[in-house]
């Protein structure tokens, strides 16, 4: 059967030494959607995305994407399943330039050469499309705003195809300016995604 | 942090003139444009203090110096750019160049190992390459596997290694009597009025440039150095290419030693002691960071002509030997201070 449903966690249980994280999580996600998790410190939101992102491995339960089950022992694993994860520890290479951040290990080529220019080029071209125009790509990322920083990360998962994405408090670091952008991308709208955001709550 | 400090508009596809490209691209060589007045200030100080110093000559002679120096300062960046580093290198360069002289037809030795069993120079030479591929590919396959430190593994290498070195030889040098045309010519010979040991040098240099610019190894070599968790998260093997490095220099270093053998016309068990001080001073002085992800190949260049600059000027004022390890220290700790600097002055 075809189903909907592009995530399906189900009865997810994780402990770790002295306390009982997660206990028979069930969570579902429909192509389209935005969810966003929301609890107080050690509800244990970031532990059920660090499962889902492949960083944890859950005692029990199934992991479900698009109709198949998988198994995401490692990050790696679970990008390869689809699931980009935006860190909140940003994980671009900090000395590279933004274009090449964003197509790092997914070189453009003509034949044995990176094709600097296409990954510039490319690169422009979506930020355009996600309403950004003000980024020089060909500048390192150390020397970017922080937002846009992680805008590069978003795009950098968006590239690599990613059918969820998951971002952990991802309004934390940025301005307002650059929040307005980051929910014009995530609006299901108008954005081609399937998102779950992990949005920071204050207590 | 740098928050709020906005990037400058840049319409879309609209290329950016000529001076602004050069400017950014100029931009990148910041350190080692010092480096360059650096040496151009050097070059001009030893011109006036000696008359020997600007003649074709001496020129030739720190080509030729610099160049065996260089193969191996070459492959060290790229091990260095991913945060490692390797002190096995002087030992590859004596075990490769007496194996491969001790199968180069002409060649004798008081070792009991090395018969009278020969083969035509370049399948030698080819021996002496796979010798150091084969270090290169240990050093590598230790320190990735068994996660420990590049310091301390290629430590041990660099004992074993010379071990085997004087084990193989006996401790007696491998001298020619006659040495192949063929085989001379890789450390004697001259190509275009250049030695051939400076072409070999020229050759390593575009290659290794061209690695790291153009091939996606080259750039994750980059991005390991960078930020290798998020090498890793990215996808990469990042473990297959640091051993690639590590072969890759054990392969420079190897071919090194062969070309030393020749210029020396013996392949001598105790040459290379020590040389992994100038090949890291060199990379070091041309501005890569020892923490990796930051440096070029154009600096590492400069910085081994200006250690072979100082050797030559030192020698051609008379300077004890002594001194001169005085000197090339100091200069080698300067060299570090200032790379300190520049990342302290980046971390915001």
């Amino acid at each position: 059967m075809k189903t909907d449903n592009i995530l399906e966690m189900r009865g997810i249980s994780k402990s770790f030494p002295g306390v009982k994280a997660l206990q028979g999580i069930n969570f579902t996600v429909r192509k389209g959607e935005v969810h966003c998790l929301a609890g107080a410190n050690g509800a244990g939101k970031s532990t059920l995305m660090k499962i889902l992102s492949g960083a944890y491995q859950a005692d029990s339960g199934e992991i479900w994407i698009d109709g198949q089950k998988v198994h995401l022992r490692n990050p790696i694993d679970a990008l390869k399943a689809g699931i980009g994860t935006i860190y909140q520890e940003l994980s671009i290479v900090p000395k590279l330039t933004a274009a090449e951040n964003i197509f790092l290990n997914n070189y453009p080529q003509k034949g044995l050469i990176v094709d600097w220019r296409k990954i510039s080029q490319l690169s422009r071209d979506i930020f355009a499309g996600i309403g950004i125009k003000n980024i020089d790509v060909d500048r390192p990322v150390e020397t970017l705003t922080i937002g846009h920083q992680q805008l590069v990360e978003l795009v950098k998962v968006l590239v690599q195809k990613a059918k969820i994405v998951i971002m952990d408090e991802p309004s934390a670091t940025l301005s307002a300016e650059e929040f307005n952008v980051l929910k014009g991308v995530i609006n299901p709208h108008s954005a081609p995604l399937d998102i779950i955001t992990n949005v920071f709550l204050g207590h | 942090m740098k928050q709020g400090v906005n990037v400058a508009v840049k319409p879309q596809k609209q290329k950016d003139s000529f001076l602004v490209g050069l400017g950014r691209y100029l931009g990148n060589f910041k350190e080692q444009l010092v480096i360059l007045v650096a040496l151009a200030g050097l070059c001009m100080v030893l011109s006036v203090l000696s008359p020997n110093f600007l003649t074709k000559s001496n020129f030739l002679d720190i080509a030729r110096v610099v160049s065996i120096n260089g193969i191996m300062a070459a492959g060290m960046t790229l091990v260095i750019l991913t945060g490692g580093i390797d002190l096995s290198v002087g030992s590859i360069f004596a075990l490769a160049g007496v194996i491969a002289a001790a199968l180069i037809p002409g060649s004798y030795s008081e070792s009991p190992f090395v018969t009278t069993f020969k083969l035509p120079v370049p399948a030698a030479i080819l021996v002496g390459l796979l010798v150091g591929v084969l270090i290169g590919y240990i050093n590598g396959l230790v320190i990735t596997r068994f996660r420990i430190e590049p310091f301390v593994v290629t430590l041990g290498m660099m004992s074993f290694a010379r071990g085997l070195t004087y084990l193989y030889s006996g401790g007696y040098p491998i001298n020619f009597k006659p040495m192949p045309p063929g085989f001379q010519w890789v450390g004697q010979g001259y190509v275009f009025g250049l030695p051939t040991p400076t072409i070999i040098f020229v050759f390593v240099i575009a290659l290794c440039w061209w690695i790291l610019r153009y091939t996606a190894f080259g750039r994750t070599i980059y991005a390991i150095g960078g930020n290798e968790e998020a090498a890793r998260l990215s996808g990469m093997n990042t473990r297959r290419i640091k051993r690639l490095t590590y072969l890759f220099l054990g392969a420079l270093a190897a071919f090194s030693g062969i070309v030393m053998a020749s210029r020396v016309a013996a392949g001598s068990p105790v040459a290379g002691i020590g040389y992994e001080l100038d090949v890291i001073a060199g990379v070091v002085i041309g501005g890569t960071s020892l923490a990796g992800g930051r440096g070029s190949i154009f600096g590492t260049v400069l910085g081994v002509f200006m250690l072979g600059v100082i050797e030559n000027g030192l020698n051609l004022l008379g300077v004890s030997t002594y001194y001169q390890y005085i000197i090339k220290g100091m200069i080698l700790i300067m060299a570090t201070g200032i790379d300190g600097y520049y990342r302290k002055k980046r971390c915001y």
